[in-house]
Formats: C-alpha cells, structure tokens, sequence
C-alpha cells in the first residue's frame, strides 16, 4: 500500500481514528457494564478488558501531560526536582496515616497503600518538572 | 482561507492533478485548497509556491481584514 504523503488526508485519518477509539473505548465500557451487572463488580474487574481500559487511560494521561503544561499561565516558575518530590510524598504519607489511624486495615496494608500513591504521583510530578524546565529552557531571553 | 492558487496554476498552465503530483498531496486537496475550503499547512503553501514559481505574498498574502493583497492583484 502507497504511504500517504497528502497531510489533509493524514488528518483525516487520524480524525477516523479518534472516532475508532471513541467507540472502541464505549464498547468496552458497555461490555464491562453488562458483565458488572450480570456477575458483580469482582468479576468484571478480573475482565482482561478492565486492564486494558486503566492502560488506555493512564497512557493518554501521560500524552496529555506535555500539551497540559505547555498551555499552563506563561511566568510560572518551574519547581526543582528536589521539591517536586514533596507533592507525592506529601500525599503518601498522608493516605498511610489516614489508612493507619482511620481504618482497619493491617499496618501493612497502610503502608503498601501510601507506598503505591507514591509511586504512582511520582513520575507524573517529576514529568511535569521536566517539561516545565524544559519549555523554560526554549523560552526567548 | 482566500487564495490566488487557481489564477496561478493556470498561469503556469498546469492542471490540478499536476499541481497535485509536484506538491505530492491529492487532486482533490489541491481543489479543496483553490476553493478556500481547506487551509493547507506553511509546508504545502510552500510547495506549491515552489511548483509555481510564485511567493508567499503572491499566493497567499491576506490583508488583516480578509482582503486580498491589493498590490499582489495588479
């Protein structure tokens, strides 16, 4: 098959695209419904399409963190990585605590849970840092 | 976006398919460009001002009213 040199069609197609994702993303949705109505929201979170949806979701995410940071107010000051740090382990520490103190789960548990919120805002924080440095970086004098 | 694309590719005596081929997107981008219905990126302005041997201004050039260049026209 030829390449497709012509850009408004490469637009188009990528227009086609995203109309192909919105009602693949629906289907999923629907199927993952009707399987959590019929048999329970466990059976249709151990669904490999479940999975499928957080991957989606958490990999559009991550596309979207460069377009959000680059229409951010101009001006503002990126952190230093050091301080980005502050912001998850902020909010780690204070789900463990409120896991420790508030629930009953085993300390453990407590633990894990803060743990992965950690983890999980990490490289986002530190992603935002480095864009913003870097569109700092690209800004005239 | 108003253009001068047609008056120059038959200026150049060049159909819309042979525009087509130098600029390497399809007939029917370079009729959709001519009739103002799409706006075509600085690349494929570019191009086809290198295919027609004429420049930006002359093709392209809108006063920031919407007119077209005045003296482009004469």
């Amino acid at each position: 098959m030829k390449k497709v040199t012509d850009e408004r069609i490469v637009f188009e197609n990528l227009k086609h695209i995203k109309t192909a994702f919105l009602v693949q993303t629906l289907g999923i949705v629907l199927i993952l419904a009707v399987d959590g109505a019929r048999n329970g929201y466990e059976h249709a979170r151990s669904n490999p399409l479940w999975l499928l949806v957080l991957v989606t979701a958490i990999v559009l995410s991550y596309s979207r963190l460069r377009t959000a940071v680059e229409s951010e107010r101009p001006g503002r000051k990126p952190f230093s990585y050091g301080k980005a740090v502050i912001g998850p382990l902020a909010a780690g520490i204070a789900v463990f605590a409120a896991a420790a103190l508030f629930s009953e789960t085993s300390m453990m548990n407590a633990v894990m849970l803060g743990a992965a919120l950690f983890a999980a805002s990490l490289l986002p924080a530190l992603l935002i840092t480095f864009y913003r440095k870097k569109n700092q970086d690209e800004d005239d004098i | 976006m108003v253009n001068k694309v047609k008056m120059a590719r038959l200026q150049a005596d060049l159909t819309q398919q042979q525009l087509a081929d130098k600029t390497g997107v399809t007939r029917q981008t370079i009729s959709l460009i001519e009739k103002g219905a799409y706006n075509p990126s600085l690349k494929l302005c570019l191009d086809i001002c290198y295919a027609l041997n004429r420049t930006l201004d002359d093709l392209f050039w809108v006063n920031s009213g919407g007119e077209k260049n005045e003296e482009s026209d004469r």
